[in-house]
């Protein structure tokens, strides 16, 4: 089941797969159910650490759509198993892989996993965006939007100061929120990021943390409650645009005539439910049968975001939305998660030209999702495979629209190139 | 699923298993024409689990009440009042549900203290309860 | 141990870098499989999940470089078992010197021809993925009961092939038409019109000269025990109802809108005699997209998608025997006609439908009706099943069956080896309307505990000496050399011919006869 979308969601042979790894690399090995039985053979000492095995660990983005596909009737987490092993591998020394540790030791050097100097990572900032320092909310722009996809942050703190939403950003006290740490299993790195995060965010006395990357809010909205609990909420910047739109906060005047479809990104879809906790009991009604009372919850992504992007494109004028086969809890990876797009460049780039291509059987002109690290092995997809689809960030198409930030659209557009 | 109590978290182990056999009944029409005006309180152990289930009808409304087996005074008539009481391994109880095990079948296991009961007469309410679980609710 | 690396480069020029390997991650992969646990016990060795671990995986990409790999193998001694999707012992290698042939690079829809009702496939076309493509021509195919994830060539070429839709699409082996046949000396045997010299098509399986069909596959299929097959045409029949397959919602609580003429009966024959009078008749008016007996839990557990949701069934459960039919038509006069044609059957029979009654299930269960997934409720228990025998026979020798095991069964479960389903587990189905009948017993077993693998093993083996003993027909679980040799003396001693023919095709035994049969005798 793990390479497959769930079996009664598929509509046609060619997009009827979830798993990029096996995708490329055809070996059962790298399927979910292929890695369970590495960590079995581990386990057993059947197999040993060794650059091969290694490799097939990391060549997966942790996308979760083999957990999702198995758990329609089954109860087991691949992608726990995945994580599990990556951390045991760690932990003896044998992970992660090369070009992974240099991001980590970037993070730990400058706060990001570029290697970019910290002192850069406000250079995104246009002068006239209005940040309110006493604000309870704050926007956590994250390395990659504040880095690589500026127009981003740009796009959302601009559509933020549209609405009216008042927002500060942490300057020179924002750092990596360990995701990229966490997904290569150097869980000992990462407690020590979220510690550091969750000091100065309490220590501000934020209400509400908000992101425009999914990577950021999943790691934020499931991970760090793992690890210690915190008070403040947690937003994704496409849950707010809903509501500013619904409130009449932003006015959408902007005609954009353009076929868009939308890539639900792992991070903000099924990855991104927290853990709910589980105090009933376990039942053994006869040998070999148990039941929990209540029934646990399953973590099968229901719970992910999902609709409120699509709601914010439908009210955009102009926008046709289409869908592709493969969405919502069942989307297709864009490739670049779970330390992939530093290991294996060529990996992240051959998933993200397969979903371009199931863009483009949507007819759509253009793709539109909400994580910046989507963006970038995204657009890297569509330039590799020379498609003519253009990308946005979903901020970005929200700022096209607002008629009082017309300006602004150009600026971006200038600055992009 | 089909809620019977409003606090279905303090609803534990068997009782709560109990809680889900039995909830489909509350909507039943015919088991709430048939049970209307009566009340009765049985309590339902399993050996082998924790947890005791009091099942309570209460004119008409059914709530189950989850109460810990041990120590064993805690399933005493003397502590809850119950009408009836029946004892068994979980396994017998899934026959007896399932209508896997005869009467005379109850009555052996009963003769071999594999099924302990008192209130055998309050008891068979509860057989009547669990046909309804097959009776049409047209 | 691994390939020679002259060996090994010479496979490797055959599919090119990176489509073969010998690593020990890879090759450790591919030596588990599901229940080999219990199989490794009833050979007796230790129940663990791993099978012998080949030398090395290999992934061909066409008829062409399989013809190639099996004419190395025959060079080297490397005995070759071949494989698609892969689930179950079945697909796993006998002996360590052997070379795993994933056929996951082939795996295109080769045509699809609507105006014939054929389809012609390669082995890693899933069900579901040939299903989707087919409702486009408002066409369906058969699916074999393990589920929508298999391969239809696989189950048509060389496993078993009952499905939950057998009724209405009948059985793998009865579907096969044309097929592509790399034998195990490497020689390439097109089957039927397939083999035509002049213009071959797929549409017809068959002659003029013997049909080898039957040496193909048989009934059971050989597993691999006899080549690989890199192409197969099946039978296509008309989708049942509407195609329009709206699934809403979020995994695992999808919503599905029910098809117009779509519904489902779920009546208690209270005994096996009834049973049997009540399924032939069903089965004789040839009008149900699905006719099967299930015991009373199983029918709880295709409702289900947990084992706690299970427990709101209970009154499904008190049912002693369940006959679950679901009708489809598509048009409303059809409709209206299987509708009158099972309300005489009930009348007839004094029936009760308690769907609609005392249960209805959610819309979920009739997408996965048509998309044949039910099968894989029988995981949620234990998280573990296996059938432990099965027969293809006569209603009545099926229903014979199924009572002589409760015994059997209860003994076992008594052990707490097995979980306890009253003895009562049973899958039990018509192929094309009732002209036999499919039954298997499936078994809830939890594989990580050693008692229960231990227990379940020893079921099995006790479950085919009572076939032997009580005569209880044809078994459906039959493979393997000690199997063959069991049941052969009893049956004609075919077990004769089928050596016969395994020596004529493999003298030298390069396909894997692990689930086949050997060419010598043991």
């Amino acid at each position: 089941m793990c390479k497959w979308i769930p079996q009664l969601q598929i509509k046609s042979q060619k997009y009827a797969t979830i798993c990029p790894s096996i995708d490329m690399f055809n070996f059962h090995t790298y399927s979910g159910g292929g890695r369970i039985i590495i960590a079995l053979a581990l386990e057993m000492g059947r197999v040993k650490p060794s650059e091969e095995l290694m490799k097939i660990v990391y060549q997966c983005t942790e996308c979760g759509g083999c957990a999702i596909a198995c758990k329609f009737l089954n109860t087991l987490e691949p992608l726990e198993i995945i994580s599990k092993l990556r951390e045991k591998l760690v932990a003896k020394g044998h992970g992660p892989m090369p070009q992974q540790q240099e991001y980590i030791d970037a993070v730990k050097k400058h706060n990001n996993p570029y290697n970019e100097p910290h002192e850069n990572r406000m250079n995104w900032l246009p002068a006239d965006i209005k940040i309110d320092p006493n604000a309870k909310s704050l926007y956590f722009v994250g390395c990659t939007s504040s880095y690589r996809r500026k127009e981003i942050a740009i796009a959302t703190a601009r559509v933020l100061n549209a609405a009216g939403y008042p927002f500060k950003i942490l300057v020179d006290n924002e750092y990596c929120c360990g995701s990229p740490i966490l997904r290569t299993g150097d869980r000992k790195t990462f407690r020590d990021v979220l510690n550091r995060n969750l000091d100065i965010i309490e220590k501000e006395k934020i209400e509400t943390v908000i992101f425009s990357c999914a990577g950021c809010y999943d790691t934020f909205k499931v991970d760090y409650p793992l690890e210690r609990n915190y008070k403040f909420k947690i937003r994704h910047t496409t849950e707010l645009f809903n509501e500013f739109i619904e409130n009449s906060q932003l006015q959408l005047t902007n005609h954009i005539p353009i076929t868009v479809t939308y890539h639900d990104p792992c991070h903000l879809g099924r990855n991104a439910e927290p853990y709910q906790e589980w105090n009933g009991d376990k039942v053994q009604l006869m040998p070999l049968v148990s039941i929990n009372i209540p029934e646990k919850i399953k973590r099968c992504g229901q719970n992910g975001v999902y609709e409120v992007p699509r709601n914010v494109l439908k009210k955009i004028p102009g926008i046709k939305l289409v869908e592709m086969e493969r969405i919502r809890e069942y989307t297709y990876c864009c490739g670049a998660g779970g330390g992939v797009k530093a290991a294996f460049p060529e990996f992240a780039l051959n998933t993200a030209k397969t979903r371009i291509e199931e863009a483009e059987d949507t007819g759509a002109d253009t793709l539109i999702s909400a994580c910046p690290f989507c963006s970038t092995n995204l657009q890297d997809g569509i330039k590799e495979a020379g498609s003519k689809l253009q990308f946005y960030d979903i901020s970005e198409l929200l700022l096209k629209a607002l008629k009082s930030e017309t300006k602004h659209v150009k600026e971006s557009a200038v600055e992009e190139t | 699923m089909p809620d019977l109590n409003l606090a279905k978290e303090d609803i534990r182990g068997f009782a709560g298993l109990i809680n889900n056999v039995v909830a489909p009944l509350n909507e039943n029409i015919k088991f709430k024409e048939k049970f209307t005006n009566k009340s009765f309180k049985i309590l339902l152990n399993a050996v082998n689990l924790n947890y005791a289930a009091s099942i309570i009808l209460d004119h008409g409304i059914l709530y189950v009440k989850s109460i810990p087996n041990k120590p064993k005074e805690n399933l005493s008539k003397k502590s809850l009042n119950w009408d009836g009481f029946i004892e068994m391994d979980s396994q017998i109880f899934l026959a007896i549900a399932m209508k896997r095990i005869s009467l005379i079948g109850v009555a052996m296991k009963w003769l071999t203290r594999k099924i302990k009961m008192r209130g055998i007469l309050k008891l068979l309410n509860l057989l009547k309860m669990f046909n309804f679980l097959t009776k049409s609710n047209s | 141990m691994v390939l020679e690396s002259k060996i090994f480069k010479e496979f490797e020029d055959i599919v090119g870098i990176g489509n073969i390997n010998d690593g020990e991650v890879i090759t450790n992969t591919y030596a588990y499989n599901w229940c080999m646990e219990i199989f490794n016990y009833m050979e007796g060795k230790e129940p663990t999940p791993f099978s012998p671990t080949p030398k090395a995986v290999i992934l061909p990409s066409n008829t062409e470089e399989v013809q190639k790999i099996v004419k190395l193998c025959n060079k080297y001694g490397l005995v070759f078992k071949s494989q698609s999707t892969g689930l179950g012992p079945w697909n796993q290698p006998s002996t360590d010197n052997s070379i795993i042939i994933d056929l996951r690079r082939m795996n295109k829809i080769v045509k699809i021809d609507e105006k014939n009702l054929y389809t012609v496939i390669e082995p890693y076309v899933s069900g579901a993925q040939l299903q989707a493509e087919l409702m486009k021509y408002n066409l369906n195919c058969h699916m074999p009961g393990a589920g929508p994830m298999v391969s239809p060539l696989a189950s048509h070429t060389s496993m078993n092939g009952p499905g939950f839709t057998s009724p209405q699409t009948g059985h793998s082996a009865r579907n096969v038409l044309g097929v592509e046949w790399v034998l195990p000396d490497g020689e390439i045997l097109r089957l039927g019109s397939a083999g035509m010299k002049n213009d071959p098509d797929w549409f017809h399986g068959d002659g003029p000269g013997p049909s080898l069909r039957g040496i193909m596959r048989g009934w059971a299929g050989a597993k691999s025990g006899i080549g690989v097959f890199t192409r197969v045409a099946i039978k296509l029949f008309p989708y049942p109802c509407s195609t329009d397959f709206n699934i809403n919602g979020y995994s695992p609580n999808y919503d599905f809108d029910i098809p117009d003429f779509m519904k489902l009966y779920v009546m208690d024959c209270n005994n096996f005699k009834k049973l049997e009078s009540v399924m032939l008749r069903v089965e004789q008016e040839e009008i149900s997209f699905m006719c099967s007996y299930l015991s009373g839990l199983a029918v709880m557990a295709i409702f289900s998608n947990s084992i706690e949701s299970l427990m709101d069934k209970m009154a499904i459960g008190q049912m002693k025997a369940p006959i679950v039919v679901i009708i489809a038509a598509r048009t409303e006069r059809e409709f209206e006609y299987k509708q009158k044609v099972m309300d005489l059957v009930m009348l007839e029979f004094k029936l009760k439908n308690i769907i609609g009654n005392i249960y209805s299930p959610q819309p979920i269960f009739y997408a996965e009706a048509l998309r044949s997934n039910l099968g894989l409720h029988g995981f949620i228990a234990t998280g573990g099943f296996q059938s432990s025998k099965g027969v293809a026979d006569t209603a009545a020798v099926c229903l014979k069956s199924t009572k002589m095991n409760i015994p059997l069964k209860k003994k076992y479960i008594k052990k707490g080896a097995i979980a306890n389903d009253f003895g009562e587990g049973t899958w039990m189905t018509s192929y094309e309307s009732g002209h036999y009948f499919h039954m298997e017993a499936p078994t809830m077993f939890d594989q990580t505990n050693e008692h229960s693998v231990k227990g379940m093993a020893e079921y099995m083996d006790q479950s085919n000496q009572l076939d032997l003993l009580k005569h209880l027909g044809a078994p459906f679980f039959v493979e393997g050399n000690r199997m063959h040799e069991l049941f052969g003396p009893h049956m004609s001693n075919y077990h004769i011919w089928l050596r016969k023919i395994k020596k004529a095709f493999d003298p030298n035994n390069i396909a894997d006869s692990g689930f086949y049969i050997l060419p010598k005798e043991n």
